[in-house]
């Protein structure tokens, strides 16, 4: 998922309510697990087809959200194989076999995997931190009433998703200054690479308290206040687009409710 | 406007003798629409001075009082700050917002603005600023001198009557920083009382009024028009000379009758040829 | 050392967003000990030209020398790195020690120095750049912004670089630590025979002692050669959005308008000034 690397634009993805569409997250999450087979899967695959093609990403930045689970998602498919047991026989020599119920769940594991990271990563592509945070606080409101300050910690994740660009590239900056200086952490001794690490952490972690040092006076400059109500400018009401949304949400459940009871 | 009333202030007042504090016995007026400029070294307590301003950091004694109101005061402190927009040296470091339009929203939301206002205001300080075809981009994608019109922006939205601008224009390249000086300029056109901290000497002599700070102290308090009679102690000071003043300074002292100040440097060369076709 | 660019290319993987700027074509080369100094705007590719000549990247086409020999970029290659070191903009991204020796140390350390070596190099390292010897054991944390800068630069020519590449090297320094840095680095330029490659806004400050001069402009190298070259032509720099230096600018409208031939390197005011003087005294001004 790419963590605060929100592509402004226009499409009807962006213009959806960000609460409509984080509890269809969570709400294709969990048909995701409900649904066993691999039709269901097909069904929910539409998802994010037609959410990347309305949304005008480009297909590297598919790639790129992607590409962190690739490796998981290669380990659990062969775990599935080595360890599933059941189904006819595919594939047998002495020492191991392969049976198909384990080509089958390494299979589904990895579609719902690949499923549930485009589909997520397809709501933060279209929706700023802001107005997701916003979303978050908006639906963890009841909350509030048992004394959980919710409005920090919406402030406290916008502010790290808004950081998270800003620092990755101070540590790119960091590790060139230090492998200039000899420091790897792939190569030489143990001892070696722990202090090398060490050259790293340590100017990254300062300039982080650095950074959050000066932000702080900077927001108080600008009146925060996290005891004082905001208003939420963003603050979108619901329309037409998102009543098509949610019937459209509720045929897709619906369609899936049948395909499960038709089994 | 601004007053300091006899001043002292430190970071760690209980473990600091008084002769060192970071700021000492500071007593200063600046009037409503005045433009002033503060210089002084690394260290020589400009930036602290910039946040007893708005209440960031109150005096350990004396008091600083904002239009009638001292900061030390809870009751009056967020109608001080709404009065003071503080813009920092590093850009990165203010920016909240994860657009553009949001981050100026920010204050406005702070302050209970209404949905309606806020976004006739935010449409205004981006007008302003030139920042308005950059309204839905994320701040990472400006330069550094438009992330610094961002955070002129998103104060300015806060409609305040003093900006200070703390080392703004150290930062960024020399193209951003002439834009920011103009910038500076108009607000102060516009009627806002403008105090500019600096190291530049060049860019000081844009305001009307310069004080500079040395150690913690104010030493010196001067009219940009009057530089010549503090010329000495400048130089004791060891302030950095933009070179067209030194022109200036010189052919002054070779007897030219010509105003010391700081100009372009063919401005400069022309004035010197007028007077030089006059003898 | 010398360095040679051949036709370099560069860009990053596509899939790298934000879009980064990229090098087209990029030839030239830096003598031995010679004063380079990089100008250009925002966005031009100068820090990625930096990375280059550091070896902390390989161009996509093309390829860069260090002395006519080949170094692969990367850190898989890591204990063949050329001898180049890189001072970035702020000290703060490289401090981490507990003392100012053992910070001077690391590098030294990493290239597999003897302990007494490692010491030896230490202190030259200090006593090249100034720095009192009483700092050793102080932490790095507790200096001031110019002396954390003194300790940056000391720790990488501990390493015995051949080559220095510096970016905004004289920011945040007031008039007199500015003079200083680069008196310092004429000294090692001349001295021990360090090439330099300077990045930087304010070339005013290093006018007299710079021997090329590349400007870059959207990642292609739109002038390059001798200062006073390069300022014979100031509609081309008004075209790249880039300003001359002030006193340089200062000098060109002076000669016009008085028929002088003042040199538009001069860096100094008061030489300018006493030319000045001594014309408008021949021309019974004064």
């Amino acid at each position: 998922m790419i963590i605060g690397q929100f592509i402004p634009g226009q499409s009807w993805l962006h213009c959806l309510h960000p609460k409509g569409k984080l509890i269809f997250v969570f709400i294709y999450t969990f048909l995701l697990f409900w649904m066993q087979d691999l039709t269901a899967y097909a069904v929910l695959a539409i998802v994010p087809i037609v959410g990347y093609l309305a949304s005008g990403v480009s297909i590297q930045q598919v790639y790129r959200s992607v590409r962190p689970v690739f490796l998981l998602a290669i380990i659990l498919f062969l775990l599935h194989l080595l360890l599933t047991k059941g189904g006819r026989v595919v594939w047998e020599t002495s020492i191991y076999t392969l049976y198909s119920a384990g080509l089958e769940q390494g299979t589904k594991v990895v579609v719902r995997l690949l499923l549930l990271v485009l589909t997520a990563s397809l709501l933060t592509l279209t929706t700023s931190t802001l107005a997701l945070t916003d979303a978050f606080s908006g639906l963890l409101k009841p909350l509030e009433r048992v004394g959980v300050p919710i409005n920090s910690f919406a402030m406290m994740m916008s502010i790290a998703l808004r950081f998270i660009p800003v620092i990755g590239e101070e540590m790119q900056r960091i590790r060139q200054a230090q492998m200039i200086r000899g420091a790897s952490l792939q190569y030489g001794t143990l001892r070696h690479r722990l202090r090398s690490l060490q050259s790293m952490l340590i100017p990254i972690f300062l300039s982080i308290f650095r950074r959050a040092d000066e932000l702080a006076f900077a927001m108080e400059a600008k009146c925060y206040n996290s005891e004082h109500p905001r208003t939420q400018w963003r603050r979108q009401s619901f329309t037409q687009l998102d009543l098509w949304f949610a019937i459209l949400t509720s045929l897709l459940i619906l369609s899936l409710c049948l395909m499960r009871w038709w089994h | 406007m601004i007053h300091f009333q006899d001043v002292w202030f430190d970071y760690s007042p209980e473990i600091t003798p008084e002769e060192q504090w970071n700021l000492r016995k500071i007593s200063l007026s600046i009037q409503p629409g005045e433009y002033l400029a503060l210089i002084g070294k690394n260290g020589s307590g400009k930036s602290t001075l910039a946040r007893l301003c708005n209440g960031l950091l109150l005096p350990d004694r004396g008091q600083v009082v904002i239009d009638g109101h001292s900061t030390a005061n809870p009751d009056h402190i967020w109608e001080v700050r709404r009065k003071v927009g503080l813009i920092f040296q590093n850009p990165d470091n203010q920016i909240v917002g994860a657009t553009v339009a949001d981050d100026i929203a920010f204050g406005l939301e702070n302050i209970g603005c209404p949905t309606a206002e806020i976004r006739e205001r935010v449409d205004y300080a981006m007008s302003q600023m030139g920042l308005t075809a950059f309204a839905d981009r994320s701040p990472d994608q400006l330069s550094g001198g438009q992330k610094q019109r961002l955070a002129i922006a998103s104060f300015l939205a806060l409609q305040p009557q003093v900006m200070i601008f703390d080392e703004a224009t150290t930062m960024i390249d020399p193209q951003g920083r002439a834009e920011i000086l103009q910038i500076i300029d108009k607000l102060h056109q516009d009627g806002k009382t403008i105090l500019h901290i600096t190291h530049s000497l060049a860019e000081a002599m844009k305001a009307e009024r310069i004080l500079l700070l040395d150690q913690g102290e104010c030493c010196l308090d001067f009219r940009s028009a009057d530089i010549l009679q503090v010329w000495e102690p400048l130089q004791q000071y060891a302030v950095d000379f933009p070179p067209m003043l030194l022109v200036a300074k010189h052919l002054h002292d070779w007897g030219y009758p010509i105003d010391i100040k700081h100009r372009q440097p063919t401005e400069m060369v022309e004035e010197l040829w007028k007077l030089h076709l006059k003898k | 050392m010398e360095i040679t660019f051949k036709e370099v290319d560069f860009a990053y993987p596509a899939y790298a967003l934000p879009v980064q700027p990229i090098l087209h074509q990029i030839s030239f080369q830096l003598p031995t000990a010679s004063w380079n100094v990089l100008v250009g705007s925002i966005g031009s590719g100068k820090s990625t030209l930096l990375q280059l000549a550091a070896g902390l990247l390989t161009p996509t086409k093309g390829s860069i020398l260090w002395d006519q020999q080949v170094f692969l970029a990367g850190e898989k290659k890591l204990p063949k790195r050329p001898p180049v070191g890189l001072v970035t903009q702020s000290p703060d991204t490289q401090l981490f020690e507990l003392t100012v020796r053992r910070e001077i140390a690391f590098g030294p350390m990493n290239q597999g120095c003897s302990p007494t070596e490692v010491d030896e190099h230490v202190q030259t390292a200090m006593s090249w750049v100034g720095l009192s010897k009483k700092l050793a054991d102080r932490s790095p944390f507790h200096l001031s912004g110019g002396e954390k800068r003194k300790v940056a630069l000391a720790s990488l020519l501990a390493m015995k670089p051949r080559v220095l590449l510096l970016d905004e090297p004289t920011a945040g320094l007031d008039a007199k630590g500015k003079q200083q840095l680069i008196k310092q680095l004429r000294w090692l330029q001349r001295e021990q025979g360090i090439t330099l490659l300077i990045v930087t806004h304010h070339l005013e400050e290093m006018l007299p002692y710079i021997d090329q001069l590349f400007v870059l402009s959207e990642g292609k190298m739109a002038m390059q050669g001798a200062p006073d070259q390069l300022f014979r032509h100031p509609n081309r720099w008004k075209e790249l959005g880039l300003p001359l230096p002030e006193i340089t600018e200062f000098i060109a409208t002076l000669n016009n308008r008085f028929q002088l031939s003042i040199s538009l390197q001069e860096g100094s005011i008061e030489s300018v000034l006493k030319e000045l003087e001594a014309t408008l005294m021949s021309r019974g001004d004064l």
